[in-house]
């Protein structure tokens, strides 16, 4: 994590096309990207896709980053956005390719690299299945806040809503998820 | 995986982050932060800050359709410049008109087409297309170029006829839209990502890809003895 002193001047030196301190960028937060973007579009390959290609957009608005606070609230909603677009191509290839027998062929980004537990496999794949069943958007959400740590505030800044709209909508989604997942 | 924010909406948070936490280690992969660095710098400089190359998946091939695009538009205005030497017949007298500035034709380094959808539909497969004014001058579109599919390293997979048509002036920072159909590939598999673009006067605007592996794009093969299409609606706004 680069220090809250420093990010200033990181950021500043990274939108002048400063490649250190883009990178220095980079390793503090690619990861959280990619968390965001899985819970987003549950797949990782399609997940390191998104990072990938939020990158670029970043290097180009990077500019427009004020206030070096928000920069990683805005980062993970990049990343975030991107994996909503690939998801949707995604599911659209996936309804017209019935042909492929994917049943043979594992993803490598679900089963394969998931934990060795069966019990623990067993509870990610309930979580993966409840939040398939999630609008998009309420998908950013749960990254935004259990993947990235945002606070309401922070994410109501990044999708346009206001930080008490984005508690009420948490609270609505987590009651959901609470009894998909038997979690009462 | 992150500590809740302070500011909790539920006690159920707690369980679900570490859940959440748990489910998303497996996207945390080795990444090389200086290698990410330097290829989005690279590909920004090289292609203007927008980095539309690197970042929707174009591969460094099809970079090269778009330098060879503006190198014919270059080179075929210069022949055709060269050839004419000067007005045929009597010699014109100078007058004190108004300068005028001609609106040119669009070329790469004025606009840039980004794919938003592929859709498909029985035996084929639908692009939904933004064409966006990334210059600073007007330019001219025609409202059909010919359309092709390409594949990952630039190469036309179905190539479809242009047009004609009044052609639509593109102030900088306007969008045109349009929808291109293409079915019937029969071909082999396809270097991804499969993309489409658009060739108007020499210049070739390859639209930026779903992402860097997409494949969505390639329609299914309906019999080898009829012909692969590839149409698309006249640009709008």
């Amino acid at each position: 994590m680069i220090d809250p002193d420093a990010l200033r001047g990181v950021v500043a030196s990274a939108a002048t096309g400063d490649e250190i301190a883009f990178a220095r960028i980079v390793a503090a937060h690619h990861h959280d990207m990619a968390r965001v973007a899985f819970v987003v579009c549950g797949d990782v390959v399609l997940a390191q896709d998104a990072v990938q290609a939020a990158w670029p957009k970043v290097w180009a608005k990077l500019g427009t980053v004020r206030d070096p606070a928000k920069l990683r609230p805005w980062l993970v909603s990049v990343a975030a956005n991107e994996a909503k677009q690939l998801a949707r191509s995604r599911n659209r290839r996936w309804v017209r390719e019935v042909a492929i027998d994917e049943s043979t062929e594992a993803s490598p980004g679900s089963a394969s690299r998931s934990t060795a537990d069966p019990g623990n496999r067993a509870a990610e794949l309930d979580l993966a299945n409840a939040i398939a069943t999630l609008d998009p958007d309420d998908r950013i959400l749960i990254g935004l806040r259990y993947a990235a740590g945002l606070t309401s505030d922070e994410i109501g800044r990044v999708i346009g809503m206001t930080g008490g709209g984005v508690r009420a909508r948490l609270a609505r989604l987590l009651n959901r998820l609470r009894e998909e997942l038997h979690d009462a | 995986m992150h500590d809740l924010p302070n500011d909790p909406i539920d006690p159920y948070e707690a369980r679900l982050a570490r859940r959440v936490g748990a489910w998303t280690e497996q996207a945390v992969e080795p990444f090389d932060a200086a290698e990410i660095a330097r290829a989005t710098a690279v590909t920004a400089r090289r292609f203007g800050v927008r980095g539309a190359l690197l970042g929707r998946g174009r591969s460094p091939n099809l970079a090269w359709v778009l330098v060879a695009g503006v190198l014919i538009v270059a080179v075929g205005g210069a022949v055709i410049g060269g050839g004419a030497k000067g007005p045929v017949g009597p010699a014109a007298t100078p007058t004190a008109a108004p300068p005028v500035v001609a609106v040119h034709s669009c070329t790469p380094n004025d606009v840039e087409a980004v794919i938003t959808a592929w859709d498909g539909a029985a035996g084929s497969r639908i692009a939904t297309v933004e064409l966006h004014q990334t210059g600073t001058a007007p330019c001219t579109v025609d409202p059909l170029p010919q359309p092709w599919l390409a594949d990952g390293r630039g190469s036309p997979l179905i190539t479809g006829k242009a047009g004609a048509g009044t052609p639509i002036t593109l102030a900088p920072r306007e969008v045109l839209h349009t929808l291109v159909q293409v079915g019937n590939y029969c071909g082999p598999a396809p270097a991804a990502p499969v993309t489409v673009a658009f060739t108007q006067h020499g210049a070739a605007f390859v639209a930026t890809a779903l992402s860097p592996t997409d494949l969505s794009g390639v329609p299914p093969c309906n019999g080898p003895t009829a012909a692969a299409v590839i149409e698309m609606h006249p640009w709008s706004r």
